[in-house]
């Protein structure tokens, strides 16, 4: 039994991304689905299958009402913040694949440009969950958990300043090619990055994802419906989640081998279930909260070794040209933080040949979920 | 002590050895009673052999593991001390067995006491308890010199 090219995906939508959007949150769920669903030209009433993230704040049946869609036979939602995105999607495929249901739709919205909105503002005055072990000791945001990572981890395999500076301005670059970036028309330059305030040492302000409102969806069908809709179908080639054991999202400090981490499972898995390699990748779309799960996940799903990200990044290149174009709508730092969604909008368009900056004759995207929680990847490719 | 502090939960799972040998003043974590395995955070059962756990005093001593300096914007109630080094604490006893904790010049300095210029990872700890408020206490990590890891 495989997924493969079982799956395809037929839609995308999305609204405008920014700060302090005037619609509510189901609204612009709304939007980006109906966008999705115009974009596969399948009527809403055909969608019996929907698929978010445990953090979506707009709940399935509003949305159902709200958009039309249904009855339903199957309603998923992926946890794990930032790891859900391959896994929303992913749950959505294994219905249609499994024939429990027929059509998809996934989504995420998000209000997030407000400070107060912000997870890690919410803590209790009691924590009762896992940060219970880190928070009380002023490890207060994802941010410093990274951080703490990163460090160690420039400690092992060198200082990685240098790459995470090309992390951050090869994004802010793909950013002005496209309109709908938050970044466009805000170029920024090497120096501009290191002039920027640290937030959480060695990690500085533009390591950081934005803050962002606004909204993402995917239409999927079968591989055989899509071959009779209208627009380019983009078939899904693998999909796994990944959960290491001893795993503590997110500060994952207590594993003996910190950098063997979910993504390592996550990628194994991924590769198991195909003929496909990482050199058969055209262009990739990893998660990126913040720049150095960029370096992570480059080791992980096999692009480079370990410890040699930051040799990758320099000198064979994420740009557009590069070896590995990463990233290419300009990611979380400067297209917009929509925990991912915009990160597989971007590989669909990539395949389809839309997309801002091109990858020439793109056949095979890999897509994956935040490095520093249980997480997913997909791995997508053109049904020719 | 930091006033408003968010404090963590006694009351979880497979905690009452950590947060009692806490109050008596004491650092203790599970230890395997079959592979004789240390584990942190608190499990029902050794996550490598399956066997089962009792706790088990350690050291107090470790090495720095890795560390960030916390810069605002933060939680309210560590506003009025960025910025300050958080800390990873990686325990003698075992490689992989770790606890975040500040670091301090003497026990009860508060959490931006130690300069992140002074900090080498790798460098020896020693773990004093301190209470975090009333009911809660957690090491704080004494920076030593290595003549005093003996
Ligand atoms: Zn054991």
């Amino acid at each position: 039994m495989s997924l493969a090219g079982k799956v395809a995906i037929v839609g995308i939508g999305q609204t405008a991304f920014g700060k302090g959007l005037v619609p509510p949150e189901r609204a612009l769920a709304c939007e980006a689905i109906i966008a999705a669903l115009d974009d596969a030209g399948i009527p809403a009433q055909e969608i019996d299958a929907v698929s978010s993230y445990t953090m979506e704040a707009t709940p399935d049946y509003e949305i159902v009402r709200s958009v039309g869609l249904g009855p339903l036979h199957f309603f998923s939602q992926a946890p794990h913040g930032g790891g859900a995105g391959p896994a929303a999607v992913g749950h959505a495929a294994l219905a249609i694949a499994s024939g429990v249901a027929r059509n998809a739709v996934v989504w995420r919205a998000r209000k997030r440009s407000g400070a107060g909105s912000r997870v890690w503002a919410q803590t209790g005055a009691v924590i009762e969950d896992v940060w219970k072990w880190s928070r009380p000791s002023g490890i207060l945001r994802p941010v410093d958990e990274v951080a703490i990572t990163t460090r160690r981890y420039f400690h092992e395999y060198g200082d990685g300043s240098e790459a995470l500076a090309t992390v951050a301005t090869t994004l802010r670059d793909y950013a002005q090619a496209n309109p709908a970036a938050m970044m466009h028309g805000k170029p920024m330059s090497r120096e501009a990055y290191f002039q920027s305030r640290m937030v959480a040492d060695p990690l500085r302000l533009f390591d950081n994802c934005l803050e962002s409102d606004g909204a993402c969806a995917l239409v999927l069908t079968s591989a055989e419906r899509a071959r009779d809709l209208p627009g380019p179908a983009v078939l899904i080639e693998g999909f796994s989640q990944g959960l290491v054991p001893g795993t503590q999202p997110m500060p994952d400090f207590h594993r003996t081998d910190t950098f063997t981490n979910s993504s390592a499972i996550t990628a194994a898995n991924l590769w198991r279930q195909t003929d496909l390699t990482p050199a058969a990748v055209d262009v990739a779309q990893f998660y990126d909260a913040f720049s150095p799960l960029i370096l992570f996940s480059l080791e992980a799903y096999g692009f480079c070794g370990r410890g040699e990200a930051r040799d990758f990044i320099l000198s064979q290149g994420i740009g557009a040209g590069g070896a590995l174009p990463v990233n290419t709508a300009g990611g979380s730092l400067s297209e917009a933080y929509l925990h991912g969604m915009n990160l597989i909008l971007e590989g669909v368009r990539q395949l389809r040949g839309t997309a801002a900056t091109p990858v020439a004759d793109a056949r095979v995207a890999l897509v994956t979920g935040c490095d520093a929680t249980p997480n997913g990847a997909l791995l997508l490719r053109r049904p020719d | 002590m930091i006033a408003n502090i968010p404090l963590p939960a006694r009351d979880g799972p497979f905690e009452e050895g950590f947060w009692s040998a806490l109050d008596a003043g004491t650092l203790a974590h599970q230890r395997c009673r079959d592979c004789r395995r240390w584990h942190f955070p608190p499990r029902h059962r050794c996550s490598d052999c399956g066997g089962a756990l009792a706790y088990e005093p350690v050291s107090g001593r470790g090495r720095l593991w890795s560390f960030t300096v916390v810069h605002a914007p933060v939680l309210p109630a560590f506003a009025p001390f960025t910025p300050f080094v958080a800390a990873v604490v990686e325990l003698d006893e075992q490689p992989g067995l770790r606890m975040a904790g500040y670091l301090v010049h003497r026990a009860g300095d508060p959490i931006n006491a130690v300069a992140p210029q002074s900090l080498t990872i790798g460098m020896p700890l020693r773990a004093v308890i301190q209470p975090l408020s009333e009911d809660v206490r957690w090491p704080q990590w004494e920076l030593i010199s290595e003549d005093e890891t003996a």
